[in-house]
């Protein structure tokens, strides 16, 4: 009891609690739910619907807001006495009052909180013979509809926008009857469309016009599941009405993103409805694809890469958004079934981080942080790609740390990041010298803090480890970094300072540098930092780790198994599987057209997604058979021998893995439309067509459990590994590249959602307008971006948010994406830019 | 006699320029700052004040010296802190401050430089009403010679003691006078309030220790310091120290601003010094401290005027400053017009403010037009709880409240004959 300071009643009991706390959750603890509109767990405590007052009978009866007070010792509380049921139902009455009412057609209708709170708490019958409030819709956004009419001015959006997305597009304006909420100048919003404000909008004042249906609430099917457009493991609920998708939505009680969105998860959706998506399984005949049935095109496909096998080598790879499940079963039909060793997923980013990287100083390829430690973090350290592009969630969590928490977030990238703003601090490293600046890190930390060296010297390697850094003089790391002494001094002592300190490290394709190098910095630098200490590796798609711990990587069998740990997997499957390591994709790309002579690709699109300079279309063309099963005819469909339509995104079943480690649930939300399978299915089917058995359903289950389990503690430093010396940064030639992932796009799928492409057209470079001008181009102008591996076209946007010597091209799209330019590695780039 | 000392306005010639540097100082002027900064410790200056019984005159008549005691010494924390002078004078019927900015400029800067050494405040802010031009060009300019005169800036006298003054120029919003609101508008955001406690002296501008004063207060902290505390007391004629500027608006021979002893009784302020009602007008009742403070009657009249008397009687010393309302003026006409410039000037934050002062004033528009209802008393009465003290989230709607509930109280029969006539009897 000498634990809990305050005391206070409430509704006549006695309560003990912790001291500083809000009101409003002493009292839910209490099984107290009191009504609220504005408050928002995720915000600064704001007190401005006052519909959560309860009485203070220790303080002349005033009403607080229990959502703005704190507790003191001594409170006498009153949760429902006659004055407070009287000022909730008097406030209410003034809302409703002036709040345009067309509930019967509002998208909202029995959806809405002022509603359900009319019903639950009741309102004084006389009716206010005055005029509302004018009701002008702004429509002119393609996507947020806002209706000022509607609005009860309780500033979540406004708050949510400024506190959490860190973008502040929304503001009130006016006084009194006129505040309203406002966008700059009254122009049309243009922002990051996250959603957010919608989401939390507790009436019909702001809505998503392309979710505008008049489909009511209760006629929908709603299904929770997890978001599979990156890898922050979203909890969003997605609606349908007779398979039609009408809304996604989030609640502020799911986890991790407690009720954030961002543009992909909120409207990325649309994509399963793109008329373009395949319908039925595609075989080609006289070089042609035709549509045939389903029982045709299993079967040719099974019988391609059966006897492909028997010639020679089968590549099977898989996309990143695979399930667990799938990617197990992938890895099993090659491995068993096939007995093919050459299983990867692609693209790749985040797995050589996790296996190659983190796994050669922790015990498990897999972040020892995740989103809990971010919000427990003292300082915050980001680099590679950045997340308020490729991984919103985190973003939001990075503002959320910096605007309400004040925890110092330190970026560091060579091009300009959505969280430089926000930033305590922005290192500009020279491209390419991210794991060079961080050793350097490592090196100033320890002579800061000698003793610090006990959390690591006992590891294996250790003493090679110190050898290697010796080369990094101040002088050694300057001409490598660009950075001067002080800066990263400067670095290592808020380290120093630091006791929950969270590295963040952002992969995907087009970020520059080895990033199983970086990694591999990052996390000596973590175990130097101590075991409060956590680095979040963020992946390029949905499932990068999940699909390490199934084994879909060719040196990697499930449940981190090396490959000569086989037998213990088959004691534990019954089957048998093969022991050798395989081919990743890029080596079975380097191994040339005539390599494989089969192919089988799930959810993998080579010919627009992997880097040019391999030149992928000459090894899909090469491999004798191919079957391919995905959406979209892609330009690898467009070659291949069996083409199997399969279910995306909340179309599926099964179990995803975030970059945090969490394993979530996919659930079918969606469809899939007629005469599309799972990925599954098709699997299975394929292997027993091939005369083998692979488990479904609950055995499938229990299999991954036993093999995987995810039962896993939390790694600890397992060794160290020497570090190769600092490398002098080369000189800027032409433009730097940044083809890290966007916000609006992160791949094939996205590109083929008609509200995201409305947004954000892929076809686009963004560039500084200074330097646009230099190069005497104008906005919307086409440009000519160049390597030595290629060239593409795209419209200038100008945009002063990009740095001067950078452009910004999306990786995605065969014509258009920078993955054209590219040299497999993705070393930093230098690319030259001139009108076209 | 000691009753008829005015120190604050003594220097003051109303229609003419204020006394520049050179006549302030050659009548005293800075000789308190001298005393304070040479003589006597910062606590020393916090005692004396605390000791001479000011209370602030921007409405609460919170104790100042008390308030100044809040601030964590600097000793104990090196944090900045700060001084904020509420120079948003927007309270209907008030207009004592610009008096004393437009009138003696110097003097206010001197209280504002002894405040902040009594705070160890190096940066003081004196925030004006948006409307008052000449007294921010002449603060501007009085700053400006205090600073060449080495009053203001770096090592002031020689003492190491370095202040800052910004003249801050409000936007222009009623909600700025609020103490917190203020300090978030000089912040640059929006003029809204913010939860206390934390209160201002423990967490203000910036999230750091800020006294929030008063113009007319400060005004008074180098007479304080000149002349000592039993001095201060000594000029009052009640419990409540000092002097101070009473006001008169309405049917008076002469409305104005009046500096008396603090306690000088209604009638006298009334009758001597505002010349007493016009011919064959009636006096029915009046508001004793700015727009904000419930109705007095008549038979309020023989009261002193300071804080305890007043508040004894059921209203607020408030400003100080009185409306008077006579026969010859509808007082439902006169309570929507207040409440109009309330529900205008309500920042939009909660509810019942936001909301619930339109309705108010929407009523008041209709019972004062002839259309009213008998059941929009009701509303009225309705709206007195509702947007009472303690049910919104800072003062505005409580303040809104005081006059409508006593005029309500006091003159309802005025209000059932508009209804019931379907007309204003005053036409």
């Amino acid at each position: 009891m000498e634990t809990l300071p305050v005391s206070l009643t409430v509704d006549g009991r006695p309560v003990r609690t912790a001291r500083h706390r809000l009101l409003i959750h002493v009292l839910s603890e209490l099984g107290i739910r009191l009504p609220t509109l504005c408050h928002d767990d995720r915000l600064t405590p704001y007190g401005g619907c006052r519909m959560c007052v309860v009485e203070r009978a220790d303080a002349s009866g005033a009403l607080v807001p229990a959502c703005s007070t704190r507790i003191q010792d001594g409170m006498v509380i009153l949760t429902d006495s006659p004055a407070v049921v009287e000022a909730r139902q008097q406030q209410l009455q003034l809302l409703v009052l002036n709040h345009r009412m067309e509930c019967p057609v509002c998208e909202r209708n029995a959806d809405c909180r002022l509603q359900d709170l009319v019903h639950e708490i009741g309102i004084p019958d006389d009716i206010l013979p005055f005029d509302f409030k004018p009701a002008s819709r702004d429509e002119a956004s393609p996507v947020i509809i806002r209706d000022p009419g509607k609005c009860i001015v309780c500033g979540r959006c406004v708050r949510l926008c400024e506190e959490v997305q860190g973008v502040a597009a929304l503001a009130f304006l006016g006084r009194g009857m006129g505040t309203h909420v406002a966008t700059f100048l009254d122009r049309p919003l243009d922002c990051e469309f996250c959603g957010q404000c919608v989401n939390a909008c507790p009436v019909g004042a702001l809505v998503a016009q392309p979710y505008a249906s008049p489909i009511p609430v209760w006629q929908r099917a709603r299904v929770k599941t997890t978001c599979s457009f990156c890898c922050c493991g979203c909890e969003v609920s997605v609606e349908n009405h007779q398979g039609r998708l009408q809304r996604v939505t989030s609640a502020v009680g799911g986890s991790p993103n407690r009720g954030k969105l961002c543009v992909k998860g909120w409207l990325g959706l649309d994509v399963v409805a793109n008329p373009e998506r395949l319908r039925a399984p595609l075989v080609r005949k006289d070089g042609t694809l035709v549509e045939v049935s389903w029982e045709e095109g299993l079967a040719s496909a099974a019988d391609g890469l059966r006897r492909a096998a028997g010639r020679g080598p089968v590549m099977v790879a898989g996309g990143g958004r695979l399930s667990c499940e799938d990617g197990y079963l992938l890895q099993a039909l090659a491995r068993e079934v096939l007995k093919s060793p050459h299983v990867d997923m692609a693209p790749v980013g985040g797995a050589p981080a996790l296996v190659d990287g983190v796994w050669e100083v922790f015990d498990r390829p897999r972040s020892t942080a995740g989103f809990d430690e971010i919000r427990l973090a003292d300082l915050v350290l980001v680099f590679g790609s950045d997340p308020s592009r490729g991984h919103p969630l985190v973003k939001t969590e990075l503002v959320q740390a910096a605007v309400q928490r004040g925890v110092p977030v330190i970026a560091v990238s060579p091009v300009a990041g959505g969280l430089d703003r926000h930033a305590a601090d922005v290192l500009r490293p020279a491209p390419g010298s991210v794991s060079d600046l961080l050793v350097a890190v490592a090196v100033r930390l320890l002579a800061l803090d000698g003793p610090r060296s006990r959390r690591i010297e006992h590891l294996p390697g250790y003493d090679a480890w110190r050898r290697s850094i010796e080369a990094f003089s101040p002088e050694s790391v300057a001409r490598a970094t660009g950075l001067t002494a002080e800066r990263i001094d400067g670095l290592a002592s808020r380290l120093a300072a630091a006791r929950r300190p969270v590295m963040i490290m952002g992969t995907g394709s087009g970020v520059p540098g080895n990033e199983a190098a970086v990694a591999r910095v990052a996390a000596t630098l973590t175990a130097l930092c101590g075991s409060d200490a956590g680095l979040l590796v963020l992946g390029g798609r949905s499932n990068v780790q999940g699909l390490v711990d199934v084994g879909l990587h060719p040196r990697l069998l499930p449940g981190h198994r090396l490959i000569n740990q086989a037998v213990e997997l088959e004691d534990l499957t019954g089957r048998a599987t093969i022991s050798e390591a395989g081919w990743s994709v890029s080596d079975w790309v380097k191994a040339g057209p005539d390599a494989a002579s089969g192919l089988l690709l799930v959810g993998v699109d080579p010919i627009d997604l992997l880097p040019r300079g391999e030149d992928p279309r000459r090894v899909v063309e090469g491999a004798g058979f191919s079957v391919v099963v995905d959406a979209f005819r892609t330009s690898t469909a467009e070659r291949a021998d069996v083409v199997l339509p399969a279910a995306i995104l909340s179309e599926r079943e099964g179990t995803t893995v975030g970059a945090d480690g969490i394993r979530r649930p996919l659930r079918r939300a969606l469809g899939p439309p007629a005469g599309v399978r799972s990925d599954t299915v098709i699997l299975v089917e394929l292997a027993r067509r091939m005369g083998s058995s692979l488990p479904t359903g609950e055995a499938l289950f229990r299999e991954l459990d036993r093999v995987v389990g995810w039962r896993w503690r939390r790694s600890q430093p397992r060794r160290l590994t020497p570090v190769s010396p600092p490398r002098a940064a080369a000189g800027a030639s032409g433009f730097l590249l940044d083809a890290a992932p966007q916000l609006f796009h992160s791949g094939s799928v996205t590109m083929r959602s008609a509200l995201l492409q409305e947004l954000s057209p892929t076809v686009a470079v963004r560039i500084n307008p200074a330097d646009a001008r230099a190069l005497g181009v104008a906005r919307g102008e086409v440009v000519a971006v160049s390597s030595d591996k290629g060239e593409v076209l795209l419209r200038a946007r100008l945009d002063r948010t990009v740095l001067q010597g950078t452009v910004i091209v999306p990786w995605v799209g065969s014509r258009y994406g920078a993955s054209t330019l590219f040299e497999e590695g993705g070393e930093v780039l230098w690319v030259k830019v001139r009108k076209a | 006699m000691t009753a008829t000392e005015t120190p604050l306005t003594r220097d003051i010639r109303p229609g003419e320029a204020p006394p520049g540097l050179r006549e302030y100082e050659s009548k005293g002027g800075y000789s308190a700052l001298r005393k304070a900064l040479r003589q006597m410790s910062p606590d020393e200056v916090i005692d004396e004040v605390r000791a001479s019984n000011l209370r602030g005159r921007g409405g609460a008549g919170f104790p100042t010296g008390m308030k100044w005691g809040f601030v964590p010494k600097k000793d104990e924390t090196s944090t900045r802190r700060y001084l904020a002078v509420n120079g948003d004078e927007m309270e209907p019927g008030t207009f004592k401050d610009r008096l004393l900015m437009e009138g003696n400029p110097h003097q206010l800067l001197e209280g504002v430089i002894l405040a902040s050494y009594a705070i160890q405040a190096d940066l003081a802010y004196i925030f004006i009403r948006w409307a008052y031009h000449p007294a921010f060009n002449r603060l501007r300019a009085a700053a400006g010679e205090a600073r060449e005169a080495g009053y203001i800036g770096k090592d002031i006298l020689g003492t190491g003691f370095n202040l800052r003054v910004h003249i801050h120029g409000s936007a222009g919003r009623y909600m700025c006078g609020e103490e917190t609101a203020l300090l978030s508008s000089i912040e640059g955001s929006p003029a809204r309030p913010r939860a206390k406690p934390p209160f201002p002296p423990v967490v203000g501008l910036y999230g750091k220790p800020t006294i929030v004063q008063n113009i007319e207060t400060i005004c008074n902290v180098p007479h304080i310091v000149n002349k000592g505390a039993s001095w201060f007391r000594s000029l009052a004629r009640s419990d409540d120290a000092g002097t101070k500027l009473y006001g008169v608006s309405g049917r008076v021979n002469r409305p104005g601003i009046f500096e008396l002893p603090m306690g000088t009784p209604i009638r006298e302020i009334i009758e001597d010094h505002a010349g007493g009602m016009w011919d064959g007008v009636r006096l029915r009742g009046f508001l004793p401290g700015g727009g904000s403070t419930r109705f007095l009657l008549e038979e309020h009249l023989d009261l002193p005027m300071d804080f305890g008397h007043i508040e004894g009687a059921g209203s607020r010393l408030g400003t100080g400053t009185m409306i008077i309302l006579d026969d010859r003026t509808c007082p439902v006409g006169l309570l929507h017009n207040l409440e109009h410039f309330y529900a205008r000037e309500s920042c939009g934050w909660c509810t019942p403010c936001r909301d619930g002062l339109p309705w108010v004033e929407k009523t008041l528009d209709a019972i004062e037009k002839g259309e009213g209802r008998i059941e929009d008393l009701d509303v009225l009465d309705r709206h007195c709880t509702l947007l009472g003290p303690g049910r919104t989230f800072c003062a505005l709607a409580p303040g809104a409240m005081d006059p409508l509930a006593s005029g309500l109280e006091f003159f309802r029969a005025d209000f059932v004959t508009h209804i019931n006539d379907g007309k204003c009897p005053w036409g």
